[in-house]
């Protein structure tokens, strides 16, 4: 259809992108000379500038090529945001390999499919992360070396000497042994090693593999090139226009192994040579707080639950916070009453996002002055195209006002998954991304999402598979059958239920259940609810009845950027 | 199990047919005492493959699933099941199709279509699907109901290429379809008399008879 929405685009955003060819190592390269005295990086107080990044970039790239890292290799980042992500991920990226998002919180079964799935070759971690959760599994990977990170490692004097007193008893530190395998991060960038030669790769080669789940839990890795990234980013980047390049602040709370924080809070500021501040733990609203009025922060992408926090911050009415320039809200609906407090506040305006694992993430944004549509998504990012077409055979393209699933084209749409040849054709038809999210379209060409044809709940932008929940629990020695499903949640979007119905002469108590699952599923995928029923409800073909499961609850499907 | 003559679909019936990877195949009504190649069949299905059937990541089938999914009447519940041998004489099944009639609208259907995971993509679901279409002709029945999930591509397009009239009606993540089974590609215009009988099945005979008797002489079936 005609893109008919940019006429509502703010003046100064472009209603097409003249793209730069830029690789994201050239992106990084490029902020590194234009502003090397420019702080780039914060963690507690200690800062590295765009000259020193680089230089650790480049220290930690020479050791990873002195493992054997190419054009070739996986190299798993598993870590919160942290100074080391960053240049664990520049340096991968220096050597053409691709980087692999891995969340902190999985368990060990989600770890050993993931790193088995990739092929991963490298992991840079943290020391607790290997010590508890790697080491008992790396016989049944492929990894080869592990280079093992500390939080104090890039924490200021004396900080860096007394946080392991005060991480070993929240279980954040552990004194790692050295053994065959194992490297440490420290040492690596301490050592160098000869110059990294400049990458040979093109645009279109591999960037990042962030996983997504399956249909049928399997997890999948969604691989996004360096072109799907660096357009990203500049799509993003183009809804801007104002940003002053160099002179701001972003405060990092999305966590940077997720496709919204990977190219909202690590890239785009990047880009613009940007003061980043890290939030490695973005639940200490006291901790934001202060980060934002110590260093200025000027840009604050987040979750809706975040501006909340920062809402009802005991206080925060008597605290200046009027730095805050600019928001970007996703992963679930935003209120419109916490948009409007967080503005009056701050002075500043929140935009609210759109968009998937799949598409870099960033689809659809409302735009910044101009007409916002409560309840919207938002219209498309420049050079975006969307299409509604039936949700029955996805053939049929629909009208205006017609409900459908949303289809997305675009440079930003992956480039398939991960070794998935048949996935991938099922989700890209014809160039054309099938999001699985169902939509209408308004006059204007604003999105409302209106429901979703996957079976999938998304639990604060975190895409959940009920299957992967379901077939944990069928593990339990108790249970007979267990069905999941996404119940609509005001915080989190959705929020997980589970079904159960235990084997004959069993007893189990939700307790019981939920501790089990805690074990094998990281936890945000673990269900808030568990019923307990004699049997599931099911048609003549042993079908299991989700819509007797939903009936109880309310309708409604939460839209994020996930 | 009640037997009833007249079907051209009963419990003698065999069809022998050949595979697109040339394995020959034979398909006959499901009996009581194929639990085992069900149970087997179940083992045999990939967490995937059982995930699209039942929507749950089911591990086994209960005794008491065995036996409804076994113990039919061959009228209001039917089942196909597709069979090769093997060297030492045994037989294994291979793919399953299966009916149920609607109780509150008995020309209707619910049907479902399993193909074991070795072979899905070899044209077994669509034989199964055709056969049984015919047979729950044969029984009354002219429309089939069923959902699938959204992601199912698979069944989709077997419906799809079954039956192109089919309609399709997404209801979040599960499609329901119904097929109006005389609209099925390949199938063959009713026998003389099949009109009757599914006015029998649809429960409309009685009404029909007091309107001829009573009330309307001009009336006919």
């Amino acid at each position: 259809m005609d893109r008919i929405w940019t006429k509502h685009y703010d003046p100064g955003v472009p209603a097409d992108l003249q793209f730069k060819p830029q690789t994201l190592v050239a992106i990084f390269e490029a902020a590194c000379r234009e502003f090397p005295t420019r702080p780039a990086v914060t963690l507690k107080g200690k800062t590295l500038t765009y000259a020193q990044l680089l230089d650790h970039v480049n220290r930690f790239a020479a050791a990873l090529a002195g493992l054997g890292v190419t054009t070739n290799s996986r190299v798993a980042l598993w870590m919160p945001n942290l100074p080391q992500f960053i240049i664990a991920y520049f340096a991968t990226l220096k050597l053409g390999a691709q980087a692999v998002g891995t969340n902190p919180l999985y368990v060990e079964r989600e770890i050993e499919h993931q790193f088995n799935d990739a092929a991963v070759d490298v992991v840079v971690t943290l020391d607790f992360l290997w010590w508890g959760k790697l080491r008992g599994i790396l016989g049944r990977t492929p990894v080869k070396h592990v280079v093992v990170t500390s939080i104090p490692d890039y924490l200021k004097f004396p900080l860096n000497l007394l946080a392991p007193l005060k991480l070993k008893k929240t279980g954040q530190y552990v004194k790692v042994p050295r053994e065959p395998k194992v490297h440490f991060f420290k040492e690596l960038v301490a050592a160098g090693g000869p110059a990294v030669p400049a990458p040979t790769y093109g645009w279109d080669h591999p960037a990042l593999l962030l996983y997504t789940g399956g249909t049928t839990g399997v997890s999948k890795g969604a691989v996004l090139t360096h072109r799907n990234l660096s357009c990203n980013v500049q799509q993003a980047a183009s809804w801007f226009p104002k940003v002053d390049r160099g002179h701001e602040v972003l405060l990092a709370c999305l966590p940077y192994f997720h496709s919204f924080g990977n190219t909202i809070s690590l890239l785009w500021p990047v880009f613009l040579g940007a003061h980043i501040v890290l939030a490695p733990n973005p639940r200490d609203i006291g901790d934001l707080v202060a980060s934002i009025r110590k260093y200025g922060v000027t840009l604050f992408p987040a979750v809706p639950a975040l501006y909340n926090g920062i809402n009802n911050f005991p206080g925060i009415d008597k605290l200046d916070i009027s730095s805050i320039k600019y928001c970007f809200s996703g992963s679930a609906p935003l209120p419109v009453e916490v948009m409007s407090r967080f503005q009056k506040l701050t002075g500043g305006k929140i935009t609210e996002g759109f968009g998937l694992t799949e598409t870099s993430p960033v689809t659809h944004v409302n735009p910044l002055s101009g007409l916002q549509k409560p309840g919207s998504i938002g219209i498309p990012v420049p050079d975006t195209d969307i299409k509604i077409v039936d949700a029955e055979t996805g053939t049929r393209e629909l009208g205006l006002h017609e409900e459908g699933e949303l289809c997305i084209r675009g440079p930003q749409v992956m480039s398939g998954y991960w070794n998935r040849p048949d996935e991938t054709a099922q989700m890209i038809r014809d160039g054309w991304l099938h999001t699985g999210d169902l939509a209408r379209l308004d006059d204007d060409g604003y999105a409302v999402i209106c429901g979703r044809k996957k079976d999938l709940i998304i639990v604060s932008g975190y895409n959940v598979y009920p299957d992967e929940v379901d077939q944990v629990l069928f593990a339990h020695p108790k249970v007979l059958e267990a069905a999941t499903i996404g119940i609509p949640d005001p915080q989190k979007g959705e929020r997980i239920k589970s079904f159960v119905v235990l084997q004959p002469g069993q007893q189990a108590t939700t307790a019981e259940l939920l501790e089990y699952c805690r074990k094998e599923l990281a936890p945000y995928k673990v269900p808030k609810e568990i019923a307990f029923l004699s049997e599931l409800p099911k048609s003549a073909m042993l079908k299991i009845l989700r819509r007797e499961l939903r009936a109880k609850e309310t309708t409604g499907v939460a839209h994020a950027v996930r | 199990m009640t037997r009833r003559p007249g079907y051209r679909f009963d419990y003698r019936w065999r069809e022998g047919a050949t595979l697109a990877d040339g394995t020959p195949v034979m398909i006959r009504l499901v009996r009581p005492e194929d639990k085992r190649f069900l149970a087997a069949g179940f083992a045999a299905l990939s967490p995937t493959s059982r995930y699209l059937r039942f929507f749950t990541a089911k591990q086994a089938l209960t005794e008491r699933e065995l036996d409804r999914l076994t113990d039919l009447d061959g009228v209001d519940q039917l089942a196909l099941g597709a069979v090769r041998s093997l060297p030492d004489g045994s037989e294994e099944g291979l793919g399953i199709a299966r009916f149920a009639r609607d109780p509150s609208v008995p020309t209707v259907a619910e049907a479902a279509v399993t193909v074991t995971d070795a072979f899905q993509g070899k044209g077994l679901g669509t034989l199964l699907l055709s056969r049984l279409a015919d047979a729950a002709r044969e029984r009354g029945i002219d429309c089939f109901s069923g959902e699938f999930l959204a992601s199912n591509a698979a069944v989709r397009q077997l419906i799809e290429e079954a039956c192109p009239d089919a309609r399709l009606f997404a209801e979040g993540d599960v499609i329901r379809a119904e097929v109006p089974l005389a609209r099925m590609v390949g199938a063959v215009p009713q026998a003389p008399g099949a009109r009757l009988l599914r006015h029998v099945a649809g429960g409309r005979l009685e009404l029909r008879l007091r309107h001829l008797l009573l009330k309307d002489p001009e009336h006919s079936l």
